[in-house]
């Protein structure tokens, strides 16, 4: 028996273990390898052409292999300045312009507006498309891209005009639904975009550079599902940021949020999420909190700085949080917030771990009356760079402490319960 | 349970060129198609049913699946559903050093896995042929595996045409 012998249902099993590069060398061997290959939407699915500046010269055998159906292509590192590698990956979409689903465009130059539109034009089922930190050098605000079938676009670029002259391009599209941005400041031009968008749904904002988009009262589109680094600061300007929940009340369906509420009315910011919006997924950092409209039973939280209040109230929802992690970074985080609240939301909580990433030594007391409102904890950790001098006065105090009885320092910075 | 009964009964196969193996039932019932079979007669009826001919295996290679069931005849077996979810981290060494057989024992053996459902052997089976692609050109992969080059010389030379701009460039 040879290899290509084997029966098509072994090849596409074995193709399937295979990355990115080693596939497509298989792929070369033999057409009746790259047969096998289309026949598989798995394989198809999976398979990324992955052209950068060092392997844009092995595709040069991909023109005649039109049969390959490929869905995802990745360009990225390219200059095309220079007119006959522009002319080699002008090629070679041309050959799969009808079955690309899926395009990304990473740190890649472009001459003038006619050549990035170049690449895209003929693109009749294009459905996802990233634009990653690529440069045209004459850009045209002529040239207006229509992609018939484009549902989602990512963006991520340094300056904001070059955001705004590429978001021009994509303007008005009726097909897309989703939007994603990455690491960008947001001006007035970006909601010109969104509202340009009928169809739009679904917003993504990606990396701090975008929280100030939330330093506002409204929002200027309804939303049915929103994924953010976080729901921005809170705002001085005597504008709570529940206003802008409040803006898409009845049409949030779905809310991803990376980090959970900052600042004094974060507590406030998530209770109002628990409670008003009627999410039917909420999810919270790593954690989901509502699924399919039913809030979820959490065991373990960790949050830090001036997430405090938002920290706080997820103990206040939900009782099964069994182990608490909160971590200071900021010197001017305020952990008195944890002294004035009804004790008996910690009542549940059996593992605690406290740590200090700061010399402000002021905090350790507090931190000693925090831990006598848990009354059951079990298990107990402090990391904290100044405690290294106060050992006396901890050894004195920590056995009055609820359960923690017995103890132990190690090194000069953590305090173990044992 | 019947106490005149072995607890792990005999049972005997045929390979499709009429040598009989024995093996126990424990070890026989990792394959999912013998399984199935067992499963329809009732088990029961093992020590009555004879030798079960296995018309896909040969002898050489039924002897190779006998000892891998054999030693993993007390090992939980993932299910194909299971399988797929699987990481190649960790494979036991005893299985890696099984594997070392040439090609044409190794194709056999993966032909065999499939036909009678071993989903395990399958796939330690198939990624090791994985493994020897892994960081290889298409022409060793040619060399390696005995694959013609079925490209026609219009292709070839198309290529060689496109390689020539580029090694000008």
């Amino acid at each position: 028996m040879e290899f290509i012998e084997l029966p098509e249902e072994i090849l596409i099993e074995i193709f399937g273990y295979l990355k990115n590069e080693d596939l497509w060398n298989i792929l070369r061997a033999s057409r009746r390898c790259a047969e096998i290959f289309s026949t598989s939407s798995r394989l198809v699915n999976i398979f990324q052409l992955f052209i950068d500046d060092k392997t844009i010269n092995l595709y040069q055998r991909i023109e005649i292999y039109p049969e390959i159906r490929l869905k995802n292509i990745v360009i990225k590192y390219l200059n095309l300045f220079d007119s006959n590698q522009l002319q080699n990956i002008t090629k070679i979409i041309e050959n799969y312009k009808s079955s690309i689903l899926n395009l990304s465009i990473c740190d890649t130059a472009f001459n003038s507006s006619e050549d990035f539109n170049k690449i895209l034009k003929n693109l009749t089922n294009l459905e996802n498309l990233k634009i990653h930190r690529i440069y045209i050098k004459n850009f045209d605000s002529n040239i207006k891209i229509l992609l018939k079938s484009l549902r989602s676009i990512s963006i991520e670029l340094r300056f904001p005009a070059e955001t705004r002259n590429l978001l021009d391009i994509f303007k008005n599209n009726k097909t897309i639904q989703q939007v994603e941005l990455n690491n960008s400041l947001i001006l007035s031009y970006f909601d010109d975009f969104l509202i340009s968008l009928p169809n739009l749904k679904h917003l993504i904002l990606n990396g701090i550079g975008t929280v100030d988009y939330f330093n506002r009262s409204n929002l200027p589109i309804k939303l049915e599902k929103l994924e953010a680094f976080s729901l921005g600061f809170y705002s001085r300007n005597e504008r709570p940021r529940i206003e802008i929940l409040k803006s898409q009340k009845g049409f949030l369906k779905e809310l991803k949020l990376e980090n959970l509420p900052s600042d004094n009315d974060g507590g406030k910011v998530l209770k109002f999420l628990m409670e008003n919006m009627n999410l039917e997924n909420f999810q919270c950092g790593a954690n989901q909190l509502i699924v399919n409209s039913k809030k979820q039973k959490i065991e373990e939280i960790e949050f830090k700085n001036d997430q405090i209040c938002a920290g706080l109230e997820m103990m206040r929802h939900f009782e099964s949080i069994k182990k608490l992690k909160f971590i200071i970074e900021q010197a001017e985080t305020n952990v008195d917030l944890f002294l004035n609240i009804p004790t008996n939301i910690f009542d549940n909580l059996r593992d605690l771990e406290i740590v200090d990433k700061t010399y402000n030594g002021l905090k350790f007391w507090s931190y000693i009356e925090f831990i006598r409102n848990c009354r059951n904890i079990k298990n107990l950790k402090i990391y904290a760079k100044n405690i290294n001098g106060n050992n006396k006065r901890l050894t004195e105090i920590l056995p009055s402490v609820n359960c923690i009885k017995k103890f132990q320092f190690i090194d000069d910075c953590l305090i173990q319960s044992c | 349970m019947d106490i005149d009964r072995p607890s792990d009964p005999q049972v005997s196969v045929v390979s499709s060129d009429g040598t009989m193996f024995h093996t126990t039932l424990k070890s026989i019932l990792l394959s999912g198609t013998i399984k199935d079979m067992i499963e329809h007669i009732g088990e029961g009826g093992v020590e009555n049913m004879g030798a079960i001919p296995l018309q896909n295996v040969d002898s050489k290679t039924l002897e190779i699946v006998i000892k891998w069931i054999e030693h993993h005849k007390d090992n939980i077996q993932p299910t194909s559903e299971e399988i797929k979810d699987k990481t190649a981290d960790f494979i036991d060494p005893w299985d890696e050093n099984f594997l070392e057989m040439d090609l044409d024992k190794l194709y056999n053996l993966i032909t065999a896995a499939n036909y009678l459902n071993i989903p395990q052997l399958l796939w330690l089976s198939t990624r090791k042929i994985a493994m020897l692609i892994k960081n290889r050109t298409p022409q060793e992969i040619r060399s390696l595996f005995n694959i013609e080059d079925d490209w026609t010389p219009q292709e070839i030379e198309a290529v060689q045409k496109e390689n020539q701009w580029c090694e000008e460039k």
